[in-house]
């Protein structure tokens, strides 16, 4: 039996877009196990973002939201911001330096692999993580009545801080492919941190630090972020522009990174 | 390395870009700011400077690419039919439709246009007059057709007259190589939108955003458009003519191409921001150019790109490529009648452009499917009738057609190298390489490290691509998939993800093939049964290597890759996996091997290569290559005359060094009981087996190579 079906000239088998669903299925399977098995990723990110919003903005800032409806979504945004790019930030960048050094990437290219499709499992799961970590904080928040918004402006806003962690899987992938090993997530972290300092998404920036908060990732998505939810007050830039800006970044981080991944590997 | 039908496939597919491009241009048509009633069917009440800006974009380069992929297709389709059948496959597939598109479009056309005006105006605006020139007809977006027609009889008429006056050629090879020497350099992009630029500059009224403006409405060819396009044209027919150095040289320089048409736009759609109407002066010569090397940039960048990444073969794009010609011939009354009917919903543009693309797709697609595909439309427009309930075509053929790869038949060779080089840098890893694995054999690839046996088998896996000569797999490229899905592989310096288990990571392998072997199966016969649920990142070093086994074999592959499988497997596992080799080679599978023990060879190999410095130095059966290593060095101190030796029969060699004499003998013993017979006094007698690194080395230099290879021919 399998000398007929090892000399046959065709492939036959499952038909073909079948299959290749299949394995994207697998893929995504096994890249969110390795993600739920790593405690080292799985517990910061999701536990870090709802504890710092739960202080910050329940315990530390809840009077001043209850004056001002728009310092709540305000902080909201900032605190899901975080948890929605972290995984998808770390979880992609650390794994696939990682797997580079390896040489995983290498034997899934060899293999018959449908092209991609560790990417898009990284991005799904990247996109997952992110959803999960967010949830936590979408509970306190409404619980606690912190966040002032109809159903509509909710979900609008929930809908763009999911679709948020892209940008930053674009990242992941770029800082994965630049550095090797263990050294990505300390690149990670300084290319992240200061982002969401700078870009103004915490607190509001002096005028004279204005200029450079267009840099960073954060900025513009906390941007998309409020143009959801329709806080007028924190709308700094056209919706456009912040769409823009957000592919853009999306754009040009994988580009730079499958260029490295062709060129080195 | 691509074959020129792989090629075609990406080519197909910018040209099935193009068109589909074309229908989400025309979508937007309806959002931009500031146009006045009548241009367009409709003016939506939430224009867009977005879309404006994005149509601005597509504008520049989807006819001059459009064109220069016809002008391609159009000197290989005549190459392949002659003049006479070339006039008759152009009238049925280009003639006709715009004849009987036209004679149906247009009243629809022109019915929906009076209705969306009349629905901006507020009230029904008078007709418009009919054209009083004979030649004044509107031909509507189908211009494109009539501008391909008159492209053809222009080179038609041109290459009469180069024919004439070139008779040896001379004139168009060297047309040939300056087309491949600037698209390299690349300098095409910037002097191919010259004309153009000329042609544009002498519109008195010119609007920088209508670009070249469209010639549709009449028979006589208008200047800006036929001296774009054109040009367009004569390129794409010329990089045919240069054949596969010049895709070769857009295959490279794609990156560069679109950054360059990249900047272009951005600089237009800057200065068009300040000042939309064309004033004469700098601003306006210097639209005009980087109108063209937009244009040119955008296209010659996209058309790159496209080879780079799209040669492979996909259902799904072929189908898209076929469906795109009629898409596009029948879109423009669908797409209005959308834009007409949204218009005044009480919506952003945001929504209603997506809603009306989307639909529009549906629609065309489906009428595609439907009314087209599998009867005399398709036929006529794409040359090919696909059954009505037909799957996959199995053996695809893009439009015009070129053969496909053949699939391996089963009795070639199943991969081979050919004359193959290869550099890393300054580093000659492969160089002039032949190596061929017959079906149903185990090649052992044996040599020191560095030798070049991973490039080699990374050549084959698809993971580099040779600098020159063929590199085939199964009949095919290594690049594409489905040559990829009759491989299995286990690579050198592989770690899988420690926190999956062995299960699953056989299954995640697995589901990449067509036919894969039942689970439990893979797991028994690569003996991990025992640890299949265990974390890999809790294995010994040798379970892992299995692990890495049972991942190659769980696709039913035709042909298997091992690099180094046993390194560091205990004796037991080992004599495991070479029964598991055995089994496999009994079940028809082809085999490479590389190894660093000659004794795995001699246990598995029906064929042996040896490879040093990236140069086959020796190759033949097993026993061929036993004789070669089967040398052993004598070393002692004797009184005996090293020319008296180097007469004995199984010396090879011999020499003295640091006063000892050094013997390479094929019959150790006899030398040895020799040596011991002429000189009692011998001393430090030393006899050893030459390791195979040694063995290689020696090869390299000693010609009894050339006589070994001799013998395996």
């Amino acid at each position: 039996m399998n000398a007929q079906v090892v000399s046959s000239p065709d492939f036959p088998g499952q038909p073909h877009s079948r299959r290749v669903l299949g394995a994207y299925l697998e893929e995504i399977r096994c890249e969110a196990l390795r993600m739920l098995r790593n405690p080292g990723l799985a517990f910061p990110a999701l536990v870090l973002p709802v504890g710092l919003y739960a202080l910050f903005a329940v315990l530390i800032a809840g009077e001043a939201i209850d004056k001002d409806p728009a310092v709540g979504i305000f902080l909201f945004s900032a605190f899901s911001v975080m948890a929605t790019s972290m995984p998808a930030l770390f979880g992609i960048g650390a794994s696939l330096a990682m797997e580079r050094e390896m040489g995983m990437l290498r034997l899934k290219r060899a293999q018959p692999a449908p092209a991609g499709s560790w990417l898009v499992a990284k991005i799904v799961c990247g996109v997952g993580f992110g959803l999960i970590s967010y949830l936590p904080i979408l509970l306190v928040a409404t619980s606690m009545g912190k966040l002032p918004l109809d159903t509509g402006a909710t979900i609008a806003m929930s809908l763009t801080l999911i679709a948020c962690a892209i940008p930053f899987c674009a990242l992941g992938l770029l800082i994965g492919t630049l550095f090797r090993g263990s050294a990505a997530a300390g690149y990670a972290n300084l290319v992240y941190l200061p982002g969401c300092y700078l870009s103004g998404m915490f607190f509001p920036l002096p005028q004279s630090m204005h200029w450079q908060a267009p840099i960073w990732p954060q900025f513009h998505v906390n941007q998309l972020a409020m143009h959801a939810a329709g806080v007028e007050k924190f709308q700094f830039i056209p919706v456009t522009m912040a769409a823009a800006a957000v592919v853009g970044f999306t754009v040009l981080f994988s580009a730079i990174a499958l260029w490295r991944l062709k060129t080195k590997g | 390395m691509s074959t020129d039908s792989q090629r075609l496939h990406a080519l197909d597919a910018v040209r099935g870009f193009a068109l589909l491009l074309g229908v989400a241009f025309h979508a937007a048509l309806s959002f931009m700011p500031g146009w006045p009633p009548g241009i367009w069917a409709m003016n939506d009440n939430s224009p867009s400077a977005f879309l404006s800006d994005a149509a601005f974009v597509s504008h520049i380069f989807r006819m001059s690419l459009f064109f220069f992929i016809a002008g391609y297709f159009g000197r290989l389709l005549h190459q392949k039919l002659g003049t006479g059948a070339f006039w008759g496959n152009r009238l049925k597939r280009i003639a006709v439709p715009l004849v009987a598109g036209w004679v149906i479009l247009f009243p629809l056309i022109g019915y929906i246009w009076m209705t969306g005006i009349t629905k901006t105006l507020g009230f029904t605006p008078p007709m418009p007059e009919m054209p009083k020139s004979p030649l004044a007809i509107p031909l509507t977006h189908l211009w494109f057709l009539y501008q391909l027609l008159v492209l053809y009889v222009g080179a038609m008429a041109i290459r009469a007259i180069v024919d004439r006056l070139d008779s040896g050629q001379k004139f168009r090879d060297f047309i040939s190589k300056l087309v491949v020497v600037s698209l390299r350099a690349p300098l095409a992009v910037s002097v191919l939108g010259i004309p153009l630029a000329f042609a544009l500059f002498s519109i008195p009224v010119w609007f920088y955003w209508t670009g070249i403006p469209t010639p549709e409405h009449s028979l006589i060819p208008q200047i800006p458009a036929t001296v774009g396009y054109g040009t367009a044209f004569a390129f794409g027919w010329l990089v045919h003519r240069a054949g596969g150095a010049a895709l070769e040289a857009l295959q490279k320089t794609w990156i560069i191409h679109l950054i360059v048409g990249t900047g272009a736009a951005a600089w237009m759609l800057n200065s068009m921001h300040a000042q939309p109407m064309a004033v004469p002066g700098f601003t306006k010569h210097a639209f005009a150019y980087a109108f063209g090397v937009g244009a040119w940039g955008l296209s010659l960048g996209l058309t790159g790109a496209a080879l780079r990444f799209l040669s492979n073969y996909s259902a799904t794009r072929r189908y898209i490529a076929d469906a795109s010609y009629w898409v596009y011939i029948v879109h423009l009354p669908v797409v209005a009648a959308l834009q007409v009917w949204v218009g005044h919903w009480n919506m952003p543009w945001y929504v209603k452009f997506p809603f009306i693309v989307v639909t529009s797709f549906v629609i065309l697609f489906a009428s595609y499917h439907w009314l087209v595909r599998s009867s005399f439309i398709g036929q006529l427009l794409n040359g090919r009738k696909y059954p009505r309930n037909g799957t996959d075509p199995k053996s695809p053929t893009p439009s015009p057609s070129g053969p496909r790869p053949a699939r391996d038949s089963g009795d070639g060779p199943v991969a081979e190298l050919r004359g193959v080089t290869k550099k890393f840098g300054s580093i000659t890893a492969l160089s002039g390489i032949d190596i061929e694995v017959r079906a149903g054999e185990l090649l052992a690839v044996l040599g020191p490290n560095g030798a070049g046996k991973s490039t080699a088998i990374s050549l084959w896996l698809g993971l580099q691509e040779a600098d020159t000569g063929d590199v085939r797999l199964l009949g095919g490229s290594p690049q594409e998939l489905a040559q990829r899905l009759g491989l299995g592989v286990m690579l050198q310096d592989v770690e899988l993800p420690k926190e999956l288990r062995v299960r699953e990571l056989v299954r995640l392998a697995s589901s990449y093939y067509a036919n894969p072997l039942p689970l439990e199966e893979t797991l028994r016969r690569a003996g991990v049964t025992a640890f299949a649920d265990r974390a890999y990142g809790k294995l010994s070093g040798g379970q892992k290597r299995l692990a890495q086994f049972a991942i190659a074999i769980c696709g039913q592959p035709r042909v298997l890759f091992l690099d180094e499988p046993s390194v560091g497997l205990d004796i037991q596992a080992r004599e495991a996996l070479w029964q598991s080799i055995r089994d496999l080679l009994a079940a028809g599978c082809s085999i490479v091997l590389t190894t660093h023990y000659l004794e795995e060879a001699e246990a598995l190999a029906n064929r042996v290569t040896v490879v040093t410095k990236g140069r086959v130095i020796a190759s033949g059966s097993v026993d061929d290559m036993r004789a070669l290593v089967a040398r052993r060095q004598i070393s002692c101190e004797t009184k005996v005359p090293l020319e008296e030796v180097r007469t004995w029969p199984g010396v090879l060699e011999a020499r003295v060094d640091r006063g000892r004499l050094q013997i390479t003998a094929v019959d150790a013993e006899a030398v040895v009981r020799r040596l011991l017979a002429a000189d009692s006094s011998l001393g430090r007698l030393e006899v050893r087996q030459a390791g195979l690194n040694e063995a290689f080395n020696e090869l390299t230099r000693d010609d009894s190579v050339a006589k070994v290879n001799k013998e395996a021919a």
